[in-house]
């Protein structure tokens, strides 16, 4: 790691989320006193059981909620201004793809809402659907797609702005796990690639140790942060890593972390 | 040109069974009322309607025309009001729940209370008349605009959101494209009544239009006449849905594209 690199591009710092309270109903804190830095280029999985706050930390992050109290900061900006001035992908669960555009068209939406002008957003487009390996299908209607290349297009529109960080709350939790593990093998190729800094959300440790160079597990009741995991195996990853014994050893001891009970 | 054909084939395909039918119930209906000797003013025969088509001291074409001018002008004012107010509802609460009762009240009056006064408000020319249409085919687009305008998908907000969308940018390219299957509803709705609410305001006031010769016809107990009327009056609402539902298919491919899927 040089110097240049440690200076975190993301950086939470005593976050807490306070749901309901105001006229008597039952506040409800959904995340108490996180602190966290995530590095330019880096690979972050935020992993825990539902409740503990991981969507929300990240929907801090990209202006969707507004914390209680304590600040968030990407590359020295508030989410807010690092929003408005396009430095922020999302990818939802959902692929929120729009269903009247054809896809070449939704690839291009943020650009096309930034002002590029035309032929440069669907040459961007273009090259992007080649990047995530749909570049056939440019002119079909979402509809037409089945869930693994709805998210893949879902991707490409999230990178289309070259935002400074990339946050995906799930975007393979709705998919069979062949589709996923596909997708997983593909997005650590393209954030490796395209020097990506990635947050990313799930409920798989399995996943999140693939994907990851580092992993945040987190408990509900407050959310807060229970440990850190620094993922070691080496990269590029194939899907052969599972099979490794340090692989198995992370996932156990990231089980371990998020206590008894937990499925993958 | 291939893809043409195969569209036309398929509606004649699918316009089989009921020309069939048509042409089947048309024989009967002569075969039996000529067999039968049933007088016209119950039921006329297929062929006296026919010449009542064409017949009369005005030709039935010109009328219908008329009742189709005032039908679409009266869509045409009529939805236009109904989808800004749509929208106004659609953006403020308060407007929407201190308006709403009256737009649902004024639709529950009949027309033909309303109509007279309507008369006495743009007089007795063609303007009121397209007054009374424009009030009956208001109502349908103004409820489903606001409801499309509301239908969007949250997660489609946020990706505008995080996007740094304008407010203008999310209601043309987000809120109005998910509201056109509802509008579309709203039209089909408003074209309809348009034609209702043209020849329910001949009725009370009207020397020409199609509502004027069905009165005639029924004071004289002309019942050729009256069925003639009654049928064009039928074609020119299906021709004017036909209209509707045609730009649907145009402007909303991916609605229709869905529909076939299923």
């Amino acid at each position: 790691m040089t110097a240049m690199a440690s200076i975190p591009i993301l950086s939470f710092k005593d976050i807490d989320v306070v749901y309901g309270g105001e006229r008597g109903t039952h506040a409800v804190t959904a995340l108490k006193a996180i602190d966290l830095d995530i590095r330019e280029g880096e690979f972050v999985s935020l992993i825990g059981p539902s409740g503990c706050g991981k969507s929300t930390l990240l929907r801090v992050a990209a202006d969707l909620i507004k914390p209680s109290a304590g600040t968030a900061r990407i590359d020295g900006l508030s989410p807010s201004d690092a929003r408005l001035n396009r430095e922020i992908g999302f990818v939802f669960q959902d692929a929120a793809l729009l269903e009247w555009r054809r896809i070449l068209a939704n690839v291009a939406l943020p650009l096309e809402l930034q002002g590029i002008p035309k032929d440069k957003r669907l040459a961007r487009a273009r090259e992007l659907l080649r990047l995530v390996g749909i570049a056939e299908f440019e002119n079909a209607w979402p509809r037409q797609l089945s869930g693994g290349m709805r998210q893949r297009a879902s991707i490409a529109r999230a990178m289309s702005t070259r935002p400074r960080v990339m946050m995906m709350d799930e975007p393979f939790g709705a998919l069979d796990q062949i589709t996923r593990d596909r997708l997983n093998l593909e997005l650590s190729a393209l954030a490796e690639r395209e020097k990506m800094t990635v947050v990313f959300v799930t409920h798989s440790i399995h996943e999140a140790i693939f994907l990851s160079d580092r992993v945040v597990v987190m408990s509900p009741r407050p959310g807060r942060i229970t440990e850190v995991i620094d993922v070691d195996l080496p990269r590029p990853r194939t899907l052969a890593v599972r099979e490794t014994p340090r692989f198995n050893e992370l996932c156990r001891l990231g089980e371990r972390l998020l206590g008894e009970g937990f499925h993958d | 040109m291939t893809d043409l054909r195969a569209r036309l084939t398929g509606y004649a395909v699918a316009a089989f069974p009921v020309a069939v039918t048509t042409v089947v119930l048309v024989i009967v209906w002569e075969v039996l009322v000529t067999v039968t000797g049933t007088p016209a003013y119950i039921i006329p025969a297929p062929s006296r309607i026919w010449d009542a088509l064409f017949s009369g001291n005005a030709n039935l074409a010109w009328h219908t025309a008329l009742t189709g001018f005032e039908s679409i002008a009266g869509f045409v004012i009529g939805s236009v009001l109904g989808a800004m107010l749509g929208i106004v509802f659609a953006y403020s609460r308060f407007i929407a729940r201190s308006l709403m009762p009256y737009v649902i009240a004024s639709n529950t009056i009949p027309v033909v209370a309303v109509a007279p006064i309507i008369m006495l408000w743009f007089g007795s020319g063609l303007g009121s008349k397209i007054a009374v249409t424009a009030f009956l085919s208001f109502f349908p687009l103004a409820l489903n605009m606001m409801k499309g305008l509301q239908s969007y998908d949250r997660t489609v907000m946020e990706v505008f959101h995080v996007a740094a969308a304008t407010p203008t940018q999310r209601f043309f390219k987000m809120r109005l494209p998910s509201a056109l299957p509802y509008i579309f509803v709203g039209l089909k709705l408003n074209v309809t009544f348009s034609v209702i609410g043209a020849i329910v305001s001949e009725f009370v006031q009207a020397d020409r239009g199609l509502g004027f010769v069905i009165m005639t016809a029924y004071r004289t107990l002309n019942m050729p006449r009256l069925w003639a009327a009654m049928l064009a009056s039928a074609l020119l609402g299906i021709l004017l849905f036909v209209l509707v539902a045609a730009a649907e298919r145009l402007l909303i491919p991916w609605h229709s594209s869905m529909r076939e899927a299923k």
